[in-house]
């Protein structure tokens, strides 16, 4: 392949759009946009963001809802040498406020003239600036994007907190630039102009920035899926009716379309990825009959590893899938990134005992967010022979063999749900502040399609009515994303303990097998 | 089963897989209606019907389902109750 020119993906798209400003670039329900009308966008946003008014923000905060806009927002935003900071438009307000504080951002770039955090804002008396983005005006003038720094961050992305504040991961330019390098250059992928690129993640998720990104180091396309209630269904027709080449995926598109494996042919896929949760070794044997032309990728990593940072493919002649318990090898590092394996005293475990998956190299992040208590115990050095190196704590348990790397489970209580981290911590966080409630323990159970269910336990020692427990579920959906309300809540006299002393959470997971 | 009897029986699943006892549907209602119905709640609506009412929805008859009224007249379909 054509190894890209560069890895500073608003260069590559400034490029790409001048060498052939008529290829598709985005495409969003049926409209696809060229290179030359997303430019048309970023320049007029560029416009608004060289006003006087954004001189001091360092950091853009966009509501991300999906369409041309707010895409061309986040381009705008990097172009202009700052970085962006996505804020979900169904994520609780109080949680975005929260976001918005961390960053220490005044200003929010958003699609249209209204949304709820905006009027939430305004209610609350927060000083944001909320700039329609839909009513910039047309550039006077071409803008020239400003050269990103290596260490200029490029994004701030949050993920679930235990202490239920969400934590902020800042990710520089030269992190993302290790992450196109090895992505483009070293493990295999031969991507190219006229790849089309699937993008279903919400620009929250870092998965994102490769979906919609990556195309762009190219001179390739994107296709967004409507988020709407049928979420997997719409990811399906793009796939169709677009004629996608390269998809990253969350493996749980594939639990919930399983049954419909004998219905599905995508003849055109080129290359089949799997990110964000684990991969059951069967689901990916049986995807492979619909996309009989695909290389099948198992990719691994956590937002503080920019993206992902390992791969293995899976083979598709039937030969053995590499696998620990069912779930799919992790494989091998991306070049620029070392996986190490700690163990309980502070050192390296020998090939095939399990511990903690230390990240090091050019992907890794060197903090959370104005925030150094959490830093402190996820970014760490371990001794690797006679020197000291910085990785970061992943709290995934793996092990070594052959070079190949195997997930095996969580130190914590964090679970994946459709890829997104949430700490089943920071959900009793929130619970634990409802009226009448002594104690709170969240419990998370996989269905029999494979999804976790999330299911939450409430100690009340008052009588708690059915209009309550509508009244708590209704709470919680302000403090928490909808993904990580749980789906059943009980109220229960005493929490199950055990001989510690401690919430019994074998108990209470028994409990819900029970019901 | 009469279809009023049928409309009350998906009534019934649709309260209980968004856990909302006082949640009432009509025909023309879609995703957008309803809180908390999104890709998630979506699949886990799908798998209470079909258990439910002993049905299988293939794929390209779930691409077809726009609103709720498009899975009464289905699951009627399947299970025989007239219109």
């Amino acid at each position: 392949m054509n190894r890209p020119a560069t890895t500073d993906l608003v260069a590559g798209f400034f490029a790409h759009f001048r060498a052939q400003p008529d290829r598709s670039c985005f495409g969003f329900a049926d409209t696809v946009y060229t290179y030359a009308q997303v430019m048309a966008e970023v320049q007029r946003i560029l416009r608004l963001l060289s006003a006087e008014s954004f001189a001091a923000e360092q950091t853009i905060a966009v509501h991300a809802t999906p369409d041309l806009h707010t895409y061309a927002a986040i381009l705008a935003t990097l172009a202009s040498g700052r970085a962006y900071t996505p804020i979900h438009p169904q994520q609780p307000p109080e949680r975005s406020w929260s976001c918005l504080q961390q960053v220490g951002t005044r200003a929010m770039l958003q699609s249209g003239p209204a949304s709820d955090f905006q009027r939430w804002l305004a209610a609350a008396g927060h000083d944001v600036a909320v700039h329609d983005t839909t009513t910039a005006e047309a550039a006077e003038r071409f803008r020239e994007p400003v050269p990103p720094q290596p260490d200029d961050v490029a994004y701030l992305l949050f993920t679930s907190g235990s202490t239920g504040t969400p934590k902020g991961v800042p990710i520089y330019h030269r992190n993302l630039a290790t992450f196109f390098a090895a992505l483009l250059d070293s493990t295999g992928f031969a991507f190219g102009a006229d790849d089309r690129f699937l993008q279903m993640f919400d620009l929250t998720f870092d998965l994102s920035v490769m979906s919609a990104f990556a195309p762009l180091l190219l001179g390739a396309s994107s296709y967004i899926p409507s988020t709407k209630g049928t979420g997997y269904l719409s990811v399906l027709r793009v796939l169709e009716r677009h004629q996608i080449t390269v998809a990253l995926m969350v493996p749980s598109v594939l639990a919930f379309l399983d049954k419909y494996f004998d219905e599905i042919r995508l003849p055109q896929l080129k290359y089949s990825m799997f990110c964000g949760e684990a991969l059951p070794a069967p689901l990916a044997s049986g995807w492979s009959a619909c996309v009989p032309n695909a290389r099948l990728f198992n990719v691994y990593g956590p937002t503080e590893a920019t993206i992902f940072c390992t791969a293995y493919e899976v083979p598709t002649d039937g030969s053995p899938i590499l696998s620990h318990q069912g779930v799919v090898s992790i494989g091998r590092p991306l070049k620029g990134t070392r996986l190490l394996v700690g163990n309980d005293h502070g050192s390296l475990a020998p090939p095939g005992e399990t511990g903690e998956l230390l990240l090091a190299g050019g992907q890794v992040t060197n903090q959370y967010w104005k925030n150094p208590e959490k830093t402190a115990a996820a970014f760490t050095q371990v001794l690797d022979g006679e020197s000291l190196i910085d990785v970061y704590r992943t709290g995934d348990l793996a092990y070594e063999q052959d070079g190949q790397f195997y997930y095996c489970g969580r130190l914590d209580s964090q679970v994946k749900i459709a890829g997104y981290r949430v700490e089943l911590g920071e959900i009793e966080f929130h619970a634990r502040k409802l009226p009448a409630v002594v104690n709170a323990a969240a419990v998370a159970r996989k269905d029999a399609s494979g999804n976790y269910v999330l299911r939450l336990f409430l100690e009340s020692h008052q009588p708690v009515s059915d209009a309550a427990i509508a009244e708590y579920r209704a709470l919680l959906g302000r403090a928490l994303p909808s993904y990580m309300v749980p789906q059943k809540i009980d109220v229960v006299p005493n929490l199950p303990l055990n001989q510690n002393g401690k919430i019994d959470r074998k108990r209470l997971g028994e409990l819900v097998a029970e019901v | 089963m009469t279809s009023q009897e049928l409309f009350d029986q998906i009534q019934t699943v649709f309260q209980t897989t968004f856990d909302d006892p006082s949640l009432q549907i009509s025909r023309t209602m879609t995703a957008d209606d309803v809180e908390g119905w999104d890709s998630f709640a979506h699949i886990n609506l799908i798998m209470a019907l079909e258990v439910r009412f002993g049905v299988k929805f293939r794929l390209s008859e779930l691409q077809e389902l726009n609103c709720v009224g498009d899975m009464v007249d289905m699951i009627a379909g399947k299970i025989g109750v007239g219109a």
